[in-house]
Formats: structure tokens, sequence, C-alpha cells
């Protein structure tokens, strides 16, 4: 095999297909990338690590197809460091190694045998449709924190996506908590459900921030792509239901108050400080006073309480809650105001942005 | 099944050999045989990766391997099974003391494509005297939906098994025509789509969406009452429906003569096709109901206590489900049978109180319902527009508050016991012929 193909697009290539190589897999050659030059000028690099797979196809100068699997990590590393210059780089097989040649510098890689190397999976008589990447990006975004970590239901290990009416709603939570977000996304054609597993959710939103505009997706009951210009994603997808979350999502209220984000979020920092091993804080709402009190208490360490200024509407409220979960939820809210919904005791707190439905953030409280 | 895990586990011995155990480790563990079935074995992988790669790579050598120790062994499939079955040891070990209240969460019953909750079939609904022509009709439409009985009307009151039988009935069909699109909703559900659809100018979408199915079940349409602009849509909904000979099953809390506010055109549309009540179940029934739901909790009631619990609990499946499962919650808790005594003491906490209602209370309702004015009914007026709810009241007093004959005269504007009799008996004569006064008795009844 000898190729030359340019060094900015090989750089970006090699760094979007490393993350997604398998680490510490009982197979070492999935850790690797399979280079793949074929005669009609393309190199092709897929890498995997059986749950995601990825497939990057860059234009490059073919002068003897072939194909070789080079430890991702050792390739993207060096590839990634050579001086930066318009210049080509070289890649070339010689005697099982890969010498990878810029104009200044030039690197021996030891290769695998690529016998091993898996192909990727294709999505068969799945449905077909596309829509916009930055839009779906934000979905994502908006709520994958949430999810669960633990793997013991994959329903909520995993982010849910499903249209409704011309929004395409995503959904995740850990029961504890559970965040929604309404996007608006242009899209060809309506899809049923998906359920993306939640640990690859950072490696599919770091291949589909560089797309502006357009991405084709395929779905079928096990899989999902995403393919744009040269590039070909692939995700397992959960084969289940999510649950029915709408029915805990309170219908009515007993205290609504609105309160400064900014001042919200620095009293839940605060709180860090002072905050037991269960992370509990209380949250009082006392509707007189139109004040907000966080207070948290350690007997190891001391105890705090900041009051917020609020706009209270209804009862006053005492609760306790975990504030990791609350604080999560405002990378997400951009507005400056948010407003709290609260039910009563051992009922759920909704969060949402003021004056934007589109957002919302559910946490249960702690029993005691 | 272990005949399965043998095979699998000495085919995957040999295979061991055959192949780099970096390659055994990434690909072979975690894959299982499914099922064996005329030759063919399914094996069971974890994902896409594993299905297309051991096609690709070790196709030949599972399948020589299998022949080797069965060489009834045809041909190999792979399935992608989730991995959930695995995880369950797991779930127990992790139970940990997280002081925040976890959400209770509920899959969803129900089958997103049709509405049909796949719990409900002719199985696990129990037929008697009560409900045996409801449960023959909806066998008819299961087998030729569409032509034998269409719409098909089912109403009785609230617990009866009016939804079981109608999602029964799309369960069904959709097993047997699988060419057949069903859709259930409550025409609540179908109003309030109505009138977003309205709002987002999207009517057309909406009536695209209801056409495209072949048989629709429609619950509790009593909710169309005095909703002109729904009953129009529903109007045409059902004109094209009926005319390509799709079928319509809906359910009501009453018969469609007596939904008040349905419009005419529709009621007689309704009547055209079969109409079934579902009515409270017998003595005996109820007794079969209990049986049956306290042996699928696998706890045995002895006779006398069936028979206590049949004549204690009327009206309703649904309280005798509650009954059941309070029972079989305190024979486990105790971990023996319950007494009849015990039984008892448990029933009386479940059954409502009953309402103390007083003569006022029911003179006043019913002279609200006929609409006259509550002072007429004491007057000695003959008028015809108060002599009927006089005697109405005069019935209901008798028959469900069984007050005295003489007490019912006092308290009615002073009149002789023998004009209360007269009144009972004419009430009482005049229901069975005249379903109007039956229905507005019943609606009555309801009220109190």
């Amino acid at each position: 095999m000898r190729i030359e193909c340019a060094q900015g697009k090989l750089r970006e290539a090699v760094g979007l297909a490393e993350r997604i190589s398998g680490k510490h897999m009982t197979l070492p050659v999935l850790s690797c990338l399979l280079l793949e030059a074929e005669k009609n000028n393309t190199l092709t690099i897929r890498a995997t690590n059986l749950d995601l797979g990825i497939e990057i196809s860059i234009p490059a100068k073919v002068e003897d197809p072939g194909v070789v699997a080079v430890p991702g990590q050792t390739l993207a590393s060096f590839v990634g460091s050579i001086p930066d210059g318009d210049r080509g780089v070289k890649i070339e097989l010689q005697q099982g190694n890969v010498r990878v040649s810029a104009p200044r510098s030039s690197g021996v890689i030891k290769t695998l045998p690529h016998d091993d190397f898996p192909t990727l999976p294709r999505v068969e008589n799945g449905s077909n449709f596309s829509l916009n990447a930055s839009d779906f990006v934000r979905g994502l975004k908006a709520v994958w924190y949430s999810s669960s970590i633990s793997s013991i239901k994959p329903e909520l290990s995993s982010v849910y996506v499903y249209c409704e009416d011309e929004f395409v709603v995503f959904v995740a939570t850990d029961s504890f908590r559970l965040a929604e977000k309404k996007v608006k996304i242009k899209k060809s054609g309506d899809f049923g459900m998906i359920l993306i597993p939640h640990k690859n959710i950072p490696e599919i939103l770091r291949v589909l921030e560089n797309v502006s505009g357009e991405v084709a997706v395929e779905l079928d009951k096990n899989q999902i792509s995403f393919s744009y210009n040269g590039v070909y994603l692939v995700s397992r997808v959960v084969d289940g239901v999510f649950p029915d979350y709408k029915q805990i999502i309170p219908k009515q209220s007993v205290t609504e108050a609105v309160l400064l984000k900014h001042d919200l979020v620095n009293a839940l920092k605060i709180s860090n400080i002072f905050s037991d091993k269960f992370n509990q804080i209380n949250i009082k709402i006392i509707p007189e006073a139109k004040v907000c009190e966080i207070k948290t208490k350690n007997s190891d360490v001391g105890e705090n309480l900041t009051a917020l200024d609020a706009v209270v509407t209804g009862e006053a409220v005492d609760i306790n809650f975990n504030y990791k979960y609350i604080i999560d939820c405002f990378q997400s809210i951009d507005s400056d105001s948010v407003n709290l919904i609260f039910n009563g005791m051992h009922k759920p707190l909704v969060i949402s942005p003021v004056s934007d439905n589109t957002f919302r953030y559910i946490v249960m409280p702690m029993n005691r | 099944m272990n005949d399965h895990i043998k095979l699998w586990e000495s085919a995957m011995v040999e295979i061991e050999l055959a192949v780099s155990e970096a390659n055994f480790s990434t690909w072979f563990k975690g894959s299982f045989i499914l099922k064996q079935e005329e030759g063919t074995i399914y094996l069971g992988v974890p994902n896409s990766f594993t299905r297309d790669w051991l096609y690709k790579k070790f196709h030949s050598v599972i399948l020589r391997t299998l022949r080797k120790m069965n060489d009834e062994i045809r041909s190999l499939e792979y399935v992608i099974t989730k991995d959930a079955e695995k995880k369950k040891a797991e779930e127990r070990r992790k139970v940990q003391a997280v002081p925040t209240i976890s959400m209770p969460l509920q899959d969803f019953y129900v089958n997103k494509d049709d509405n049909l909750n796949p719990r409900y079939v002719f199985d696990n609904f129990i037929v008697g005297p009560f409900n045996e022509l409801a449960h023959a009709a909806s066998k008819t439409v299961v087998k030729t939906p569409g032509t034998a009985y269409n719409p098909l009307f089912i109403y009785g009151n609230t617990g009866h098994g009016k939804t079981h039988l109608i999602q029964a009935i799309g369960n069904h069909i959709k097993t047997e025509h699988r060419q057949k699109k069903v859709f259930y909703l409550t025409s609540e559900k179908f109003g309030s789509e109505y009138f977003n659809a309205l709002q987002s100018n999207k009517a057309q979408q909406f009536k695209e969406k209801y056409r495209k199915y072949d048989v629709i079940i429609m619950d509790d349409v009593q909710f169309f009452s005095g909703k002109d602009k729904f009953q129009e849509e529903f109007f045409y909904l059902f004109n094209t429906f009926h005319e390509s000979n799709r079928q319509l099953i809906f359910s009501c809390d009453k018969h469609p003569n007596f939904i008040p506010g349905l419009e005419d055109r529709i009621k007689s549309r309704f009547n055209a096709g079969m109409i079934i009540e579902l009515p409270a179940p017998d003595h005996e029934s109820r007794m079969a109901i209990l049986r049956t739901k306290s042996l699928a909790s696998n706890v045995v009631l002895e006779d006398p206590i069936l028979e206590f619990l049949a004549s204690s609990i009327e009206s309703n499946v649904r309280e005798l489900e509650g009954v059941v499962n309070a029972i079989v919650c305190q024979t486990q808790l105790k971990n023996r049978p319950l007494s009849l005594l015990e039984v008892k003491n448990l029933v009386k906490n479940s059954t409502k109180p009953k309402k103390n209602i007083s003569i006022k209370d029911v003179i006043k309702l019913v002279s609200d319902f006929y609409n006259v004015d509550e002072d007429s009914i004491y007057d000695k007026t003959r008028k015809k527009e108060v002599v009927k709810p006089r005697q109405v009241i005069m019935y209901i007093l008798r028959e469900d508050l069984s007050v005295s004959f003489p007490s019912i005269g006092e308290k009615m504007g002073g009149r002789d016991h023998t004009t209360v009799i007269h009144s009972y008996e004419k009430v009482r004569g005049e229901i069975k012929t005249n379903p109007v006064l039956m229905e507005e008795i019943s609606q009555i009844r309801a009220m109190l």
C-alpha cells in the first residue's frame, strides 16, 4: 500500500475514528484503525468497539492499493502532532510496518493482521429519512446526562427519541430525575421511536457536531446509522420500550416559584461545600417573605443557608433534594429565570425555563 | 432446553481449539442456542457486529462443529437477542439505599401502533350467563369483521368488562386477520385530537389518520354528548367506515338512545348494528370470577368465603378484583389461608360506606332533574309536569330507601298513604313498558 493525502483531512478523520475504536478489548485488532486504500483514489478509515462503528472516506492519491490495521491511538497522536502544513502526508506499508511521512517528520508504526478486523453492520430494510444534524445534536445534548449509568435497565440507560407532530422529543431518565426536550427538526419523514444507548451518545455527538445541514439516517430494530459526506456512523439501538413517562409529570401545582437562574446555580454551588454524603439540600419556599431558602448541613463540616428572592404563588414548601440532580439541568436552560413547580411532600419538582416550553426537568425529592 | 446448553457447550469446546483465544472471547462468549427447528439452529448473539462477523468468518466452522454432534442440523441462523435476560441477576445485587425517591415509572402496557393492551384477550375473559351474548357476538365479529355486526355497540355500567371485551376483539382480529389494521381509542381522545387538529389547521391530516384503519374500536362514546362539532366529524368517519364494510366497535355506559345530546342521525346509525348490554354479573358468575382471579394468584378460597364475597359485592367486577387482591395480600402476609371472619373484616374496610340520603335530598334532586320547582312537589297541584316527578320520588323513596308509605305521604305535603301506594305501583308497572322512564330513573339513581 502506498498513498498520499492531505494532512488536515487525515488528521480530522483519524481523530474521529480513533475515539470510537475499542479500548481494553480482548481482541487487540479492535483498538486499531483499518486503513483501506482503493483504486478509485479514496482512503477509507474504519473503527469499531462492537457497539458503535464508523467509516470515513477521504480523497487520497492511491499509488498502490492495500489494507492495513494500525493501532489507533498511536496513529492519531502522531498524525495529530505533525507540524501543520498544507503538504501531503504519505502512508506506505514497509515489511509489516506503516511508514507515515510528512515533509519534516516521519514515523514507523507497527501493524496488526487486518484479517480479524470486523465489517460494519449495514442497516437492512430499515426506515430511511434525513434530518438536520445540529438540531438533533441540540436535542440529545439537552437530555442525555439524565439517563441511567447502570446497565440494569437498558431502556433507562438510553435516550428515548420519538416524533410528535412537527417536533422530535428527546427524553432521558434514571428514575430519579427526568429531562424532556422538544425540538422542531427539519426532517424528511417520520420515525416511530429510537432508544440510543447512553454510552454511545458522546461519540455520536462528536461526529454529528461537525455536520452542518442534513444527515441521512437509516433505522431498523437493532441499529441506527447516520451518513453524510463520506462518513458512515452506525450505533446499536436498544430494542425495548421506554416507560410511560408522561404519567409521572405532575398536572397541577401546589407552589410555583420563579427565580433567577444565576442566583440558584450559585446557591447550589455553595451547597456543594456543606452538603452531606447524600448531597442533601433543603429547599424552603416562604410565600409571605417571597423568599426561597436553600439550606445544607453536614455534621462534619458545618452548615449554610442562602436566601434567594423569588416570585411565589401558592403554599409554603419544605422539601429535601439531592442537589446534584438539580444542578445538572442548568446546562440545558438558557433563559435568565427558571420556574420551579412543587407539588407537596414526596412529589416531584418540575423545573422549566421561563417562557420556553420545550424543556422540562423533573426531580424526585428525598424521602426524609 | 438443557440439550441446547449441552450441545452449545461441547461445540464451544471444539470451536475454542479452532480459533484464537482473543477471537473466541470476543465473538463466542455470550452466544447461546435460542432454539432448534427442523434442522435449523437459531443462535442468539448480543449485537449485529457479532452476527455479521460470525456469519462472515466462522459460519462454516460453527456449522461443521454442530453437525459433527448432531447430523440432523442443516443450517444455522443468527438472531440478535436483548441482553436484558442475562442481567436479571445483576439487578438483585444492586439494590442500594438511595435516599431519593425513585419515580413510579411504569411500562407502557399498550402497543403503540394500535393502542391495544395485549393483556386483554378472550382467554382471561370470564363468560357467564350475564355476558354470553356479548361474548358470542364479539367472537362473530372477530371471525368476519366488517360484515357480521357493524357497528357492534356494547353498553353497560362501569366494571362490567366493556373495555376488556372490545380490546379482546381488537387483539384477536389482529392475530386472525394479519393484514387488518386495528386502532383503539377513547372518544375523549378522538375529541381532543380533533380539537388540536382544528387549532393547528391540520383537519385534513386528522381525517386521513383514521381513514387508513380497517377496524376502529372506540371506548366510552358517552363523552360525545353535547359536543356537536365532534359528532359531525365522527358522523363522516362513521359513514366512510360503514360504506366500505370496515368494522366499528363502540362501548358506552348507556344505550345509545339515552345518551343525552347525541344527534339523532348518530343514534340511528348505532341502532343499525348490534346493540348488546353487558349487565352486572349474576351470583354464579361472580363466584366464577372470584375463583379464577384468586387461582391466578395461587390462593384457593373456600366455598363459604366465595359465597359470602359473591353475595356482599354485587355490582362491579373491578371491586371483586380489588377484594381478591386484598385477600391475596393478607394471605401472603400471614402465610396461611384467611378465615371467614377475617375476610368479613377485610371486606368491611374495602367496600364503600353507603351514603346517607335524606328524603329532602331525593326531592331536591328529582325536581332538579325534571326541572320543576321544588315547592310545587309539596303542593296539591295536579299539573302533569309535577305529577310525574312526584310519583318518581315516591317510587324511589319506597324502593331504594324503604321508607314506609304513611311517612312518605306525610313528608310530601300530608298525602294519604293510599295515594303513595298508587303512585308506587303505577311507576313500578310503567317502568317495565316504558324504557324512557326506566332510563330516567336509573340516571337519577346514579346521581344519588
